[in-house]
Protein backbone atom coordinates (compact mmCIF):
# COMPACT_ATOMS: atom_id res chain seq x y z
CA UNK A 1 0.00 0.00 0.00
CA UNK A 2 1.42 3.50 -0.84
CA UNK A 3 0.13 5.69 2.06
CA UNK A 4 1.84 3.17 5.06
CA UNK A 5 3.64 6.58 6.75
CA UNK A 6 4.00 5.99 9.89
CA UNK A 7 4.75 9.72 10.53
CA UNK A 8 0.98 11.24 12.05
CA UNK A 9 0.69 14.70 10.67
CA UNK A 10 1.56 17.39 12.66
CA UNK A 11 -1.58 18.95 14.51
CA UNK A 12 -0.59 22.96 14.78
CA UNK A 13 0.99 24.69 11.77
CA UNK A 14 4.06 24.22 10.74
CA UNK A 15 6.46 27.46 9.48
CA UNK A 16 5.38 27.19 6.34
CA UNK A 17 1.76 26.59 6.89
CA UNK A 18 1.64 29.86 9.04
CA UNK A 19 2.69 31.68 5.76
CA UNK A 20 -0.20 30.44 3.78
CA UNK A 21 -2.75 30.85 6.13
CA UNK A 22 -1.38 33.94 7.01
CA UNK A 23 -1.62 34.52 3.16
CA UNK A 24 -5.44 33.17 3.53
CA UNK A 25 -6.34 35.75 6.30
CA UNK A 26 -5.24 38.55 4.66
CA UNK A 27 -7.72 37.52 1.83
CA UNK A 28 -10.31 37.25 4.42
CA UNK A 29 -10.12 40.46 5.38
CA UNK A 30 -10.31 41.76 2.50
CA UNK A 31 -13.49 40.34 1.92
CA UNK A 32 -14.90 41.71 4.85
CA UNK A 33 -14.22 45.29 4.15
CA UNK A 34 -15.49 44.43 0.12
CA UNK A 35 -18.37 43.31 1.28
CA UNK A 36 -18.66 46.03 3.52
CA UNK A 37 -18.42 48.45 0.89
CA UNK A 38 -20.99 46.48 -1.26
CA UNK A 39 -23.63 46.69 1.94
CA UNK A 40 -23.43 50.08 2.52
CA UNK A 41 -23.82 51.08 -1.16
CA UNK A 42 -26.69 48.73 -1.88
CA UNK A 43 -30.01 49.92 -2.09
CA UNK A 44 -31.71 46.19 -2.40
CA UNK A 45 -31.50 42.51 -1.39
CA UNK A 46 -27.99 42.03 -2.44
CA UNK A 47 -26.86 44.87 0.82
CA UNK A 48 -28.64 42.08 3.30
CA UNK A 49 -26.94 39.17 1.53
CA UNK A 50 -23.45 41.12 1.43
CA UNK A 51 -24.18 41.86 5.02
CA UNK A 52 -24.55 38.43 5.82
CA UNK A 53 -21.32 36.97 3.43
CA UNK A 54 -19.46 39.67 4.79
CA UNK A 55 -19.87 38.32 8.56
CA UNK A 56 -18.62 34.90 7.43
CA UNK A 57 -15.72 36.37 5.61
CA UNK A 58 -15.50 37.71 9.56
CA UNK A 59 -15.90 34.65 11.16
CA UNK A 60 -13.41 32.98 8.79
CA UNK A 61 -10.77 35.81 9.79
CA UNK A 62 -11.42 35.41 13.78
CA UNK A 63 -10.88 31.95 13.46
CA UNK A 64 -8.35 31.86 11.37
CA UNK A 65 -6.70 34.78 13.53
CA UNK A 66 -7.43 32.69 16.52
CA UNK A 67 -5.46 29.63 15.52
CA UNK A 68 -1.99 31.50 14.37
CA UNK A 69 -1.86 33.80 17.49
CA UNK A 70 0.48 36.53 17.46
CA UNK A 71 1.91 35.47 14.32
CA UNK A 72 -1.08 36.65 12.40
CA UNK A 73 -1.46 39.46 10.11
CA UNK A 74 -3.76 41.68 11.66
CA UNK A 75 -4.61 43.71 7.96
CA UNK A 76 -6.07 43.07 4.73
CA UNK A 77 -4.44 41.82 1.60
CA UNK A 78 -4.07 45.59 0.39
CA UNK A 79 -3.53 45.54 -3.23
CA UNK A 80 -6.59 42.97 -2.99
CA UNK A 81 -8.85 44.84 -2.04
CA UNK A 82 -7.93 48.40 -3.74
CA UNK A 83 -8.66 46.39 -7.15
CA UNK A 84 -11.32 44.36 -5.81
CA UNK A 85 -13.40 46.88 -4.35
CA UNK A 86 -13.48 49.03 -7.16
CA UNK A 87 -14.22 46.37 -9.22
CA UNK A 88 -17.58 45.79 -6.83
CA UNK A 89 -18.43 49.11 -6.68
CA UNK A 90 -20.58 51.13 -8.92
CA UNK A 91 -22.60 48.70 -11.20
CA UNK A 92 -25.94 47.31 -11.24
CA UNK A 93 -26.63 44.90 -8.78
CA UNK A 94 -26.13 42.01 -11.17
CA UNK A 95 -22.51 42.81 -12.00
CA UNK A 96 -21.81 43.54 -8.44
CA UNK A 97 -22.83 40.33 -7.75
CA UNK A 98 -21.54 38.30 -10.52
CA UNK A 99 -17.93 40.34 -9.56
CA UNK A 100 -17.86 39.06 -5.99
CA UNK A 101 -19.27 35.68 -7.09
CA UNK A 102 -15.94 35.13 -8.97
CA UNK A 103 -14.27 36.29 -5.84
CA UNK A 104 -15.66 33.57 -4.21
CA UNK A 105 -14.81 31.21 -6.95
CA UNK A 106 -11.52 32.72 -6.45
CA UNK A 107 -10.93 32.39 -2.77
CA UNK A 108 -12.27 28.73 -2.76
CA UNK A 109 -9.32 28.05 -5.61
CA UNK A 110 -6.87 29.63 -3.09
CA UNK A 111 -7.96 27.81 -0.18
CA UNK A 112 -7.87 24.62 -2.04
CA UNK A 113 -4.90 25.08 -3.33
CA UNK A 114 -3.31 26.29 0.27
CA UNK A 115 -5.37 23.26 1.86
CA UNK A 116 -3.45 21.03 -0.45
CA UNK A 117 -0.02 22.08 0.72
CA UNK A 118 -0.94 22.45 4.82
CA UNK A 119 0.71 19.94 6.65
CA UNK A 120 -0.87 20.39 10.25
CA UNK A 121 -4.27 19.11 10.85
CA UNK A 122 -5.41 22.50 12.75
CA UNK A 123 -5.27 24.21 10.08
CA UNK A 124 -6.65 22.40 7.10
CA UNK A 125 -9.50 21.48 9.10
CA UNK A 126 -10.31 25.23 9.84
CA UNK A 127 -9.48 25.71 5.65
CA UNK A 128 -11.65 22.61 4.85
CA UNK A 129 -14.44 24.31 7.03
CA UNK A 130 -14.13 27.16 5.45
CA UNK A 131 -14.32 26.26 1.77
CA UNK A 132 -17.95 24.69 1.45
CA UNK A 133 -19.27 28.27 2.80
CA UNK A 134 -17.59 30.32 0.12
CA UNK A 135 -18.71 27.64 -2.11
CA UNK A 136 -22.43 27.62 -1.38
CA UNK A 137 -21.84 31.70 -1.39
CA UNK A 138 -20.73 31.68 -4.77
CA UNK A 139 -23.49 29.82 -5.60
CA UNK A 140 -26.07 32.21 -4.54
CA UNK A 141 -24.22 34.87 -6.05
CA UNK A 142 -24.54 33.31 -9.67
CA UNK A 143 -28.49 33.23 -8.56
CA UNK A 144 -28.09 37.23 -8.04
CA UNK A 145 -26.14 37.82 -11.27
CA UNK A 146 -29.32 36.47 -12.89
CA UNK A 147 -27.74 32.91 -13.91
CA UNK A 148 -29.95 30.07 -13.63
CA UNK A 149 -27.18 27.85 -15.68
CA UNK A 150 -25.62 25.08 -13.44
CA UNK A 151 -22.50 25.26 -15.64
CA UNK A 152 -22.03 28.78 -14.47
CA UNK A 153 -23.14 27.70 -10.27
CA UNK A 154 -20.66 25.13 -10.49
CA UNK A 155 -18.12 26.55 -12.22
CA UNK A 156 -14.99 26.70 -10.15
CA UNK A 157 -11.27 27.11 -12.14
CA UNK A 158 -8.42 25.66 -10.03
CA UNK A 159 -6.06 28.69 -12.18
CA UNK A 160 -7.83 31.90 -10.80
CA UNK A 161 -6.69 31.01 -7.40
CA UNK A 162 -5.45 33.97 -6.18
CA UNK A 163 -1.55 34.53 -7.05
CA UNK A 164 1.10 35.96 -3.92
CA UNK A 165 2.70 37.78 -6.64
CA UNK A 166 0.06 39.28 -7.76
CA UNK A 167 -1.18 40.08 -4.92
CA UNK A 168 1.36 39.73 -2.01
CA UNK A 169 1.14 39.91 1.90
CA UNK B 1 -19.02 -50.56 26.93
CA UNK B 2 -20.65 -47.12 26.67
CA UNK B 3 -20.41 -45.19 23.24
CA UNK B 4 -20.19 -41.57 23.15
CA UNK B 5 -23.27 -40.03 20.82
CA UNK B 6 -21.53 -37.75 19.64
CA UNK B 7 -18.17 -35.24 20.68
CA UNK B 8 -20.35 -32.75 22.42
CA UNK B 9 -22.59 -35.28 24.68
CA UNK B 10 -22.96 -33.69 27.75
CA UNK B 11 -23.40 -36.05 30.95
CA UNK B 12 -23.85 -35.90 34.01
CA UNK B 13 -20.54 -36.27 35.06
CA UNK B 14 -19.03 -33.57 32.62
CA UNK B 15 -22.08 -31.28 34.31
CA UNK B 16 -20.99 -31.22 38.31
CA UNK B 17 -17.20 -31.44 36.78
CA UNK B 18 -17.88 -27.91 34.51
CA UNK B 19 -19.67 -26.78 37.22
CA UNK B 20 -17.03 -27.18 40.10
CA UNK B 21 -14.84 -25.80 37.33
CA UNK B 22 -16.63 -22.59 36.93
CA UNK B 23 -17.12 -22.41 40.92
CA UNK B 24 -13.41 -22.58 41.49
CA UNK B 25 -12.93 -19.93 38.76
CA UNK B 26 -15.33 -17.52 40.05
CA UNK B 27 -14.09 -17.96 43.20
CA UNK B 28 -10.17 -17.51 41.66
CA UNK B 29 -11.76 -14.09 39.97
CA UNK B 30 -12.98 -12.87 43.31
CA UNK B 31 -10.05 -13.16 44.83
CA UNK B 32 -7.39 -12.09 42.57
CA UNK B 33 -6.82 -8.00 42.24
CA UNK B 34 -6.97 -6.57 38.76
CA UNK B 35 -3.86 -6.92 37.58
CA UNK B 36 -3.54 -10.85 38.05
CA UNK B 37 -3.74 -12.79 35.28
CA UNK B 38 -6.80 -15.63 35.71
CA UNK B 39 -7.66 -17.94 32.81
CA UNK B 40 -10.77 -17.00 30.42
CA UNK B 41 -11.04 -20.45 29.12
CA UNK B 42 -13.77 -21.81 31.78
CA UNK B 43 -16.36 -23.93 30.26
CA UNK B 44 -19.79 -23.43 28.59
CA UNK B 45 -22.88 -25.46 28.04
CA UNK B 46 -23.93 -25.89 24.86
CA UNK B 47 -22.20 -25.51 21.04
CA UNK B 48 -20.31 -22.79 20.34
CA UNK B 49 -20.61 -21.76 16.48
CA UNK B 50 -17.24 -20.87 14.98
CA UNK B 51 -16.21 -17.85 14.32
CA UNK B 52 -14.07 -16.36 11.69
CA UNK B 53 -12.78 -12.71 12.66
CA UNK B 54 -12.59 -9.76 10.78
CA UNK B 55 -9.26 -8.96 8.68
CA UNK B 56 -7.16 -6.41 10.14
CA UNK B 57 -8.54 -3.32 9.25
CA UNK B 58 -6.84 0.48 9.20
CA UNK B 59 -8.29 3.57 8.38
CA UNK B 60 -6.10 4.74 5.43
CA UNK B 61 -6.50 7.68 2.94
CA UNK B 62 -7.45 4.92 0.76
CA UNK B 63 -10.09 3.46 2.90
CA UNK B 64 -11.01 6.97 3.37
CA UNK B 65 -11.23 7.82 -0.42
CA UNK B 66 -13.21 4.09 -0.79
CA UNK B 67 -15.38 4.92 1.52
CA UNK B 68 -16.25 8.58 -0.08
CA UNK B 69 -16.42 6.41 -3.60
CA UNK B 70 -19.18 4.92 -2.13
CA UNK B 71 -20.83 7.71 -1.28
CA UNK B 72 -20.87 9.19 -4.38
CA UNK B 73 -22.38 5.67 -5.80
CA UNK B 74 -25.43 6.04 -3.64
CA UNK B 75 -26.02 9.37 -5.00
CA UNK B 76 -25.72 7.86 -8.23
CA UNK B 77 -28.26 4.93 -7.49
CA UNK B 78 -30.35 7.49 -5.25
CA UNK B 79 -30.91 9.91 -8.67
CA UNK B 80 -31.37 7.27 -10.79
CA UNK B 81 -34.26 6.57 -8.42
CA UNK B 82 -35.50 9.75 -8.00
CA UNK B 83 -36.24 10.41 -11.50
CA UNK B 84 -37.31 6.83 -12.12
CA UNK B 85 -40.15 7.98 -9.84
CA UNK B 86 -41.87 9.81 -12.54
CA UNK B 87 -43.14 12.41 -10.44
CA UNK B 88 -40.43 14.84 -10.70
CA UNK B 89 -41.42 18.32 -12.93
CA UNK B 90 -39.94 18.57 -16.09
CA UNK B 91 -37.76 21.58 -15.33
CA UNK B 92 -36.04 19.69 -12.02
CA UNK B 93 -35.57 16.66 -14.08
CA UNK B 94 -32.07 18.58 -16.14
CA UNK B 95 -30.88 19.44 -12.48
CA UNK B 96 -31.17 15.60 -11.31
CA UNK B 97 -28.98 15.07 -14.65
CA UNK B 98 -26.31 17.37 -14.06
CA UNK B 99 -25.78 16.54 -9.96
CA UNK B 100 -25.64 12.91 -11.16
CA UNK B 101 -23.22 13.22 -13.89
CA UNK B 102 -21.24 15.52 -11.41
CA UNK B 103 -21.14 12.82 -8.88
CA UNK B 104 -20.38 9.96 -11.88
CA UNK B 105 -17.54 12.65 -11.93
CA UNK B 106 -16.75 12.72 -8.57
CA UNK B 107 -16.67 8.65 -8.48
CA UNK B 108 -14.26 8.71 -11.46
CA UNK B 109 -11.61 10.70 -9.67
CA UNK B 110 -11.84 9.00 -6.58
CA UNK B 111 -11.25 5.86 -8.42
CA UNK B 112 -8.11 7.06 -10.02
CA UNK B 113 -6.89 8.71 -6.51
CA UNK B 114 -7.51 5.62 -5.69
CA UNK B 115 -5.58 3.63 -8.02
CA UNK B 116 -2.77 6.69 -7.59
CA UNK B 117 -2.32 5.22 -4.01
CA UNK B 118 -2.19 1.82 -4.76
CA UNK B 119 -5.39 0.66 -3.60
CA UNK B 120 -8.17 -1.24 -5.22
CA UNK B 121 -11.44 1.19 -5.89
CA UNK B 122 -14.45 0.60 -4.98
CA UNK B 123 -17.70 1.22 -7.26
CA UNK B 124 -20.60 0.33 -6.00
CA UNK B 125 -23.13 2.17 -2.97
CA UNK B 126 -22.73 1.86 0.33
CA UNK B 127 -24.95 -0.71 1.75
CA UNK B 128 -24.83 0.57 5.06
CA UNK B 129 -25.85 4.06 4.16
CA UNK B 130 -28.85 2.67 1.70
CA UNK B 131 -29.83 0.32 4.31
CA UNK B 132 -29.81 2.69 7.02
CA UNK B 133 -30.56 5.85 4.87
CA UNK B 134 -31.71 6.00 1.96
CA UNK B 135 -34.24 3.24 1.41
CA UNK B 136 -36.47 4.44 4.77
CA UNK B 137 -36.77 7.59 3.16
CA UNK B 138 -37.47 6.98 0.00
CA UNK B 139 -40.15 4.33 1.51
CA UNK B 140 -41.61 7.62 3.19
CA UNK B 141 -41.80 9.19 0.13
CA UNK B 142 -43.12 6.41 -1.90
CA UNK B 143 -44.95 4.41 0.72
CA UNK B 144 -44.73 0.85 1.32
CA UNK B 145 -48.10 -1.30 1.73
CA UNK B 146 -46.36 -4.12 3.01
CA UNK B 147 -45.09 -2.75 5.32
CA UNK B 148 -47.64 -0.13 6.47
CA UNK B 149 -46.07 2.97 5.13
CA UNK B 150 -48.30 5.74 3.32
CA UNK B 151 -46.99 7.36 0.60
CA UNK B 152 -45.90 11.55 1.49
CA UNK B 153 -48.66 13.63 0.71
CA UNK B 154 -46.10 16.16 -1.06
CA UNK B 155 -43.35 13.73 -2.49
CA UNK B 156 -42.07 15.95 -4.46
CA UNK B 157 -41.21 18.07 -2.21
CA UNK B 158 -39.94 15.33 0.07
CA UNK B 159 -37.35 14.28 -2.95
CA UNK B 160 -36.07 17.96 -3.41
CA UNK B 161 -35.50 17.54 0.68
CA UNK B 162 -34.41 14.19 0.63
CA UNK B 163 -31.76 15.43 -2.10
CA UNK B 164 -30.34 18.19 -0.11
CA UNK B 165 -30.13 16.29 3.34
CA UNK B 166 -27.72 13.55 1.13
CA UNK B 167 -25.81 16.46 -0.49
CA UNK B 168 -25.38 18.12 3.04
CA UNK B 169 -24.23 14.58 4.04
CA UNK B 170 -21.58 14.07 1.16
CA UNK B 171 -20.26 17.83 1.65
CA UNK B 172 -19.94 17.57 5.66
CA UNK B 173 -18.61 13.82 4.81
CA UNK B 174 -15.30 15.21 2.54
CA UNK B 175 -14.93 18.25 5.45
CA UNK B 176 -14.63 15.47 7.99
CA UNK B 177 -12.48 13.26 6.27
CA UNK B 178 -9.66 16.41 6.08
CA UNK B 179 -9.09 15.73 9.61
CA UNK B 180 -8.51 12.17 9.08
CA UNK B 181 -6.77 12.36 6.23
CA UNK B 182 -2.76 11.95 5.99
CA UNK B 183 -1.69 13.60 2.61
CA UNK B 184 -2.17 17.16 1.74
CA UNK B 185 -2.65 16.28 -1.54
CA UNK B 186 -5.43 14.00 -1.19
CA UNK B 187 -7.22 16.45 1.31
CA UNK B 188 -6.99 18.81 -0.95
CA UNK B 189 -8.45 16.36 -3.86
CA UNK B 190 -10.92 15.66 -1.32
CA UNK B 191 -12.77 19.01 -0.67
CA UNK B 192 -12.59 19.79 -4.32
CA UNK B 193 -14.82 17.49 -4.61
CA UNK B 194 -16.58 18.41 -1.52
CA UNK B 195 -17.31 21.71 -2.33
CA UNK B 196 -19.27 20.88 -4.99
CA UNK B 197 -21.44 19.01 -2.91
CA UNK B 198 -21.94 21.89 -1.05
CA UNK B 199 -23.31 23.85 -4.09
CA UNK B 200 -26.03 21.09 -4.94
CA UNK B 201 -27.04 21.28 -1.67
CA UNK B 202 -27.34 25.55 -1.95
CA UNK B 203 -28.98 24.71 -5.34
CA UNK B 204 -31.17 22.45 -3.97
CA UNK B 205 -31.62 24.84 -0.43
CA UNK B 206 -33.14 27.47 -3.60
CA UNK B 207 -35.13 24.87 -5.26
CA UNK B 208 -37.30 24.40 -1.92
CA UNK B 209 -37.15 27.89 -0.41
CA UNK B 210 -36.72 30.46 -3.49
CA UNK B 211 -35.22 33.56 -3.03
CA UNK B 212 -34.02 35.66 -0.18
CA UNK B 213 -35.37 33.84 2.26
CA UNK B 214 -33.81 30.13 1.40
CA UNK B 215 -30.36 32.18 1.58
CA UNK B 216 -29.86 32.17 5.74
CA UNK B 217 -31.16 29.70 8.33
CA UNK B 218 -34.78 30.55 9.15
CA UNK B 219 -36.99 28.11 11.43
CA UNK B 220 -40.62 27.10 9.83
CA UNK B 221 -42.82 28.58 11.86
CA UNK B 222 -45.60 26.13 11.92
CA UNK B 223 -43.13 23.08 12.58
CA UNK B 224 -40.29 24.99 15.04
CA UNK B 225 -37.71 22.88 12.48
CA UNK B 226 -35.20 24.62 11.02
CA UNK B 227 -35.52 25.11 7.23
CA UNK B 228 -33.35 24.02 4.18
CA UNK B 229 -30.11 26.92 3.72
CA UNK B 230 -28.42 27.96 0.89
CA UNK B 231 -25.63 28.92 3.38
CA UNK B 232 -26.16 27.67 6.42
CA UNK B 233 -23.73 29.13 8.85
CA UNK B 234 -19.72 30.66 8.39
CA UNK B 235 -18.41 27.33 8.56
CA UNK B 236 -19.42 24.11 7.11
CA UNK B 237 -21.31 21.79 9.72
CA UNK B 238 -20.52 18.43 11.02
CA UNK B 239 -23.33 18.03 12.96
CA UNK B 240 -25.81 15.38 11.80
CA UNK B 241 -28.39 16.37 9.45
CA UNK B 242 -32.05 16.80 10.09
CA UNK B 243 -34.87 16.94 7.95
CA UNK B 244 -38.50 15.90 7.95
CA UNK B 245 -40.33 13.76 5.20
CA UNK B 246 -43.30 11.60 4.35
CA UNK B 247 -47.15 11.48 5.03
CA UNK B 248 -48.03 14.67 6.91
CA UNK B 249 -49.54 13.19 10.12
CA UNK B 250 -52.50 14.60 11.76
CA UNK B 251 -50.71 16.66 14.30
CA UNK B 252 -48.95 18.05 10.96
CA UNK B 253 -45.47 16.67 11.22
CA UNK B 254 -43.59 14.39 9.13
CA UNK B 255 -41.16 12.12 10.07
CA UNK B 256 -37.64 13.00 11.14
CA UNK B 257 -34.66 11.87 10.15
CA UNK B 258 -30.84 12.01 10.66
CA UNK B 259 -27.97 11.30 8.80
CA UNK B 260 -24.46 10.68 9.94
CA UNK B 261 -21.08 11.40 8.16
CA UNK B 262 -20.04 7.48 7.53
CA UNK B 263 -18.17 6.37 10.71
CA UNK B 264 -16.10 2.90 11.39
CA UNK B 265 -18.80 0.84 11.19
CA UNK B 266 -19.75 2.44 7.58
CA UNK B 267 -16.65 2.38 5.61
CA UNK B 268 -15.30 0.95 2.87
CA UNK B 269 -12.46 -1.23 4.13
CA UNK B 270 -9.83 -2.26 2.08
CA UNK B 271 -10.93 -6.12 2.47
CA UNK B 272 -14.70 -5.32 0.68
CA UNK B 273 -15.53 -5.21 -2.33
CA UNK B 274 -18.46 -4.78 -4.12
Amino acid sequence: MADTSTTAPPKQPTSADAALLSYALGLEFAMVDIYARVSAAARDDLGAVAELFGAHHRAAAQSLTGLLGRKAPTGRNEKFFAEQSAKASGGTTRDTAAHLAGLENALVATHLKVLGTLRGIDGATLVASIIPIEARQAAVLVGLSGSTALDDIMALDPEAAIDPETYPA
Amino acid sequence: MNTPVNDNAFNRRKFLQSGGLALASAAILAACGKNDKVSTAYPRIGESPTTTGLPEANVSDIVLLRTASSLEWCAIDAYTAVAGLGILPGAVLPVVKRFQDDHKSHAAALSKAIKKAGGEPFECANERINTLYIAPAVELITGNKDRGVEASDTPVDDLLVLAHGLENLAAATYQYYVSLISQPAVRGAAMTIGQDEARHAAVLAQAIIPGGKGIAPSVNETTGKANPAAVPGAFGSLAAITFAIGKTSEAGTKTQLSLDTPSLNSLAYEYASC
